[in-house]
């Protein structure tokens, strides 16, 4: 097994009201080294979990997370190998600690190094990310969004982790300021050899960077692929949506339909989860849930839905 | 700015607003006519949201209107007068509906309390005419979701109650601050063709500010860029992103990742001056690959240089290279 | 929302029965009782007529067995004799009660209407100049000694000025609504001394927060007049630290204050308590205690219900 990060058949359940609610529903995916997957999905699509499953911070209800095909033992042992960067730079850092502190922080629970080597980490790691050495001492609301998105990232690579998660790492900056950390990230990746799992609703950002891409719907992988190829030609009907949604600059004024997005807690359908807002949708996607399988020709493009082969119009 | 024979709705000359000492919006200047919508579009500290609660008289103390004229209608309308612009004339709606709206009163009352403002509504008249409009945004299901608080709705849905209450006022003009950043994807692009709906149907003037450049340039036939306080270039939003007269709308367009270009975009280096850090001179100079000592000396003023157009920059003719 | 009343219900009573026991057990670890009393007050009493009379009472009984025979009487609805007053409890109490509660409420409905408009002022000027006079003002009532306090206004208004009366509910001078609310004056005005500045300061702080939430600026934005923002939309978002204060209060209503009873001559259960308690006279300090256990109760239920019906996001019948 050659993958880095395996996730097999996961599951996570919760009671929710009237009846169990599977956030993360049969999810397998796998990461190899240097890659840089990007799992895309809306509010409620079940990312977020899958996530905090990889990083152990749930309990799968069935499934596994496998790390270089070994089962990692408990939390703090994946901590040293995998490492999450959070969305929000303002909620994610205490804001009364000190940037230095913040990042000596892992150092400090793993108790690695003497007091002098994380010192001499932390000033290396405040390098790396570009932070100003000196300005390490204030307290981490005194910097702007994108100074402790970098905190927060030189705070993820203490530990050295081969793996990082991005949960949406640019959604809460600016413009500009999203393109300084992308470079950054990529930069890092490079010296570095990292792999990531990047977690993002802006296609626009995932489309820039990702080697390969997952599409999450109702807790399920609807469509995997390479960048170009999901970009390219996208298999699922959902896919299509998300790209079609995707504000375009100089296009114009644009139209695309009125009617209110369905309800979260829409009634839950047997068979596939999209049907309900599928334009495509037949009896046969409401009786039987399509699976992740692989389109004709490609195998590693592989899409749940039943019209799989069908190219876009 | 807009090529238009009737006069303009709004026209906004030189707003300034100051906090204690600091300058948030200097100089800020332009028209808005009835059906046409103006896009603000700028990065945190731009002062895209202070000069639009300004038109308002909704800064927040120790904020303060520090200078400008506002003409609407074409009658001047003084700092204390542009409190009774609001909701009948201009109604504004906010980034985020789950706090913009109040936990503890039903859409329906909040929707029907605008009525009741400005309409003249009372009682059940009032009840049944929100439930009009809460037709009318797409509420799927209007009668039973008029009872639901806002915490029981989806975003989506949420953002649609919030336009309802603010056209309910009966204005001429939306301010649209940011109105889906909060939302998915998917959501956003209907509440954008929801907006350009009632746009059409009730012939408002649209004020949709954001700091996103892609999703401004849908809706937008006109477009602000705002930077540190100030307008720095103005005009017809195709003609802005096809040959921009700013380095910093340049780079801004350079910045954002392109459908199709699958590469990391072009970083803007350096950071948006604090408000204590706004130095005479061109604000973007730190930033400018195109700075020269002369841009340090003086403000560049917004100057009309044709076409519909305007911008603050002395090189502005040498910037789509 | 019927279940949770329920399950407050049971183990409201589970609580009282457990106080029940508490307070019967502390009484009863007191030195003393109320026979040893009659001895000290009245010399002729023989050993032997004070065993008979313990006897009598039950007194010379283990405590445990004393107090199921008391937790019998009472489920069957019987609440024992006073011995200090001769008198069956409840007549005892019930009296002293209505004075309390009448007293209590002037006071706690005066420094709501009080502290209401005070701390909204304090809220909106917040850090001005007025502000900082409420918070003088509130900082002084909070910290001036009741006793003091309710001296000195006798002092002034019953004395010297003799405008109003120093003691007593009214019913001696007989008992019409202007005697009655002429002895309510001073009392009343001691307690909201106290009270007001600390309803005040609530209501400024939760307000405060509150005005700088966006729902705030929606309804301006919308046009609403600055009072309307405050008094429709701000203020019922606020209540909830006051709704929790008078909850507290609540227990305070049944029990009554001490020092203001004792000054204003006001027959209450503060001193009836005190009295009981001192006196050994176990059915009267238990029941009157027991009373207020369930006003506290019974107001932190009416405070978790008030909480939903303020703000609908609270739920209690999850799952």
């Amino acid at each position: 097994m050659s993958a880095l990060l395996a996730v097999e058949r996961l599951v996570k359940e919760f009671r929710g009201r009237g009846g169990p609610v599977r956030a993360v529903d049969d999810v397998s995916l796998a990461v190899e080294p240097g890659e840089v997957v990007a799992l895309v999905g809306e509010s409620g699509c079940g990312k977020t979990t899958l996530a905090r499953l990889i990083l152990a911070l749930e309990a799968p209800t069935s499934g596994r997370v496998l790390l270089a095909g070994t089962a990692p033992a408990g939390r703090k042992r994946t901590a040293r190998r995998i490492q999450l960067v959070f969305q929000d730079p303002f909620g994610s850092l205490n804001p009364r600690l000190s940037a230095a502190r913040i990042i000596a922080e892992p150092l400090a629970i793993h108790r690695l190094g003497t007091r002098r080597e994380r010192g001499e980490r932390v000033a290396a790691l405040a390098a790396a990310v570009g932070l100003d050495p000196a300005q390490l001492g204030r307290r981490a609301r005194a910097f702007s969004g994108g100074q402790r998105q970098r905190i927060a990232i030189a705070r993820a690579l203490a530990l050295d982790p081969e793996i990082l998660i991005l949960d949406e790492p640019l959604s809460a900056l600016d413009v500009s300021v999203q393109a300084q950390v992308l470079q950054l990230l990529l930069a890092l990746r490079e010296r570095r050899r990292l792999t990531y799992l990047f977690i993002s609703h802006d296609l626009a950002v995932v489309e820039a960077v990702a080697t390969r891409v997952a599409v999450m719907y109702a807790g399920r992988i609807v469509e995997e692929a390479s960048r170009d190829a999901l970009f390219d030609d996208p298999r699922h009907p959902y896919t299509r949506l998300l790209l079609a949604s995707i504000p375009r600059l100089g296009a114009g004024k644009r139209r695309h339909d009125t009617a209110p997005e369905p309800p979260r807690d829409a009634p839950r359908w047997t068979g596939c989860a999209f049907a309900p807002r599928c334009a495509r949708a037949v009896d046969r996607c409401r009786a039987e849930t399509p699976a992740l399988a692989s389109v004709a020709g490609t195998p590693a493009h592989r899409a749940a839905c039943h019209f799989r082969d069908e190219a876009a119009a | 700015m807009t090529a238009d024979t009737d006069q303009p709705l709004l026209e906004v000359r030189g707003l300034a607003v100051r906090f204690g000492a600091l300058t948030a919006v200097d100089d800020v200047s332009y028209r808005l006519a009835a059906g046409r919508t103006l896009g603000v579009v700028g990065e945190s500290g731009s002062g895209k949201t202070v000069s639009a609660l300004a038109l308002l008289d909704l800064v927040p103390p120790p904020g303060r209107i520090a200078a400008g004229a506002v003409r609407w209608q074409g009658r001047d309308v003084d700092a204390p007068a542009r409190h009774a612009l609001r909701g009948r004339h201009v109604a504004m709606i906010f980034q985020d509906p789950l706090s913009a709206l109040n936990p503890a009163l039903t859409i329906g009352a909040q929707v029907a309390e605008s009525l009741i403002l400005h309409q003249g509504l009372a009682g059940a008249a009032a009840r049944e005419a929100a439930l009009g409009w809460l037709e009318r945004v797409g509420l799927p299901e209007a009668r039973r979701q008029a009872a639901f608080y806002p915490h029981e709705l989806s975003g989506g849905l949420r953002q649609r109650a919030t336009i309802a209450i603010a056209l309910a006022c009966g204005p001429a003009m939306l301010i649209a601050d940011e109105p889906t950043t909060a939302l998915d994807v998917t959501v956003q692009a209907r509440i954008l063709d929801l907006l350009l709906d009632l746009q059409a149907e009730l012939g408002l003037a649209l004020q949709f500010i954001s700091h996103n450049l892609a999703v401004v340039s849908e809706i937008a036939d006109d477009i602000a860029v705002m930077y540190a306080g100030t307008i720095v270039e103005i005009g017809p939003a195709q003609r802005l992103f096809a040959a921009p007269h700013h380095p910093y709308t340049r780079a801004l367009l350079a910045a954002l990742p392109r459908p199709g270009q699958r590469r990391p975009p072009e970083p803007i280096a350096g950071m948006v001056p604090t408000l204590a850090e706004r130095a005479a001179g061109c604000l973007y100079a730190d930033r400018c690959p195109l700075v020269l000592p002369a841009c340090r000396l003086a403000r560049p003023r917004l100057t009309d240089i044709g076409d519909g157009r305007s911008t603050a920059c002395i090189r502005q003719g040498e910037v789509a290279a | 929302m019927m279940r949770f009343i329920a399950r407050r219900t049971v183990q409201a009573l589970i609580v009282l029965a457990l106080m029940s026991v508490a307070i019967y057990g502390l009484i009863g670890l007191m030195p003393g009782d109320p026979i040893d009393e009659m001895i000290a007050n009245d010399p002729r009493l023989t050993t032997a007529d004070a065993q008979r009379l313990k006897a009598v009472y039950g007194l010379d009984r283990p405590l445990p067995e004393r107090y199921l025979a008391w937790a019998e009487h009472a489920l069957a609805g019987e609440f024992g004799y006073s011995r200090l007053y001769n008198a069956p409890v409840l007549d005892v109490i019930v009296p002293r009660l209505a004075n309390t509660v009448g007293l209590m409420t002037t006071s706690l409905a005066l420094a709501l209407i009080v502290a209401l408009p005070l701390g909204v002022l304090a809220a909106r000027r917040a850090n001005g100049w007025l502000d900082g006079a409420i918070n003088l003002g509130c900082f002084a009532g909070i910290s001036v000694p009741t006793f003091w306090l309710g001296l000195m206004l006798m002092v002034v208004f019953a004395v010297r000025l003799r405008w109003l009366p120093a003691g007593g509910t009214g019913v001696a001078e007989g008992g019409t609504v202007i005697e009655r609310a002429r002895h309510l004056i001073l009392p009343v005005a001691t307690l909201a001394v106290v009270t007001v500045p600390v309803y005040t300061r609530h209501v400024r702080a939760a307000l405060i927060e509150i005005l700088g939430l966006d729902f705030v600026q929606t309804a301006r934005a919308k046009g609403a007049s600055e009072a309307r923002v405050i008094w429709r939309h701000a203020l019922p978002n606020a209540l909830m630290p006051v709704v929790t204060l008078l909850a507290l209060e609540l227990g305070g209503l049944f029990s009554g204050a001490l020092v203001t009873e004792q000054i204003f001559a006001w027959p209450g259960m503060g001193k009836l308590i005190f009295d009981a308690i001192m006196g050994n006279d176990y059915n009267l300090a238990l029941m009157a205690l027991l009373f207020a256990t369930a006003a506290t109760l019974v107001g932190n239920l009416a405070a978790d219900l008030a909480y939903a019906r303020l703000d609908p996001r609270v739920r209690y019948d999850r799952r």
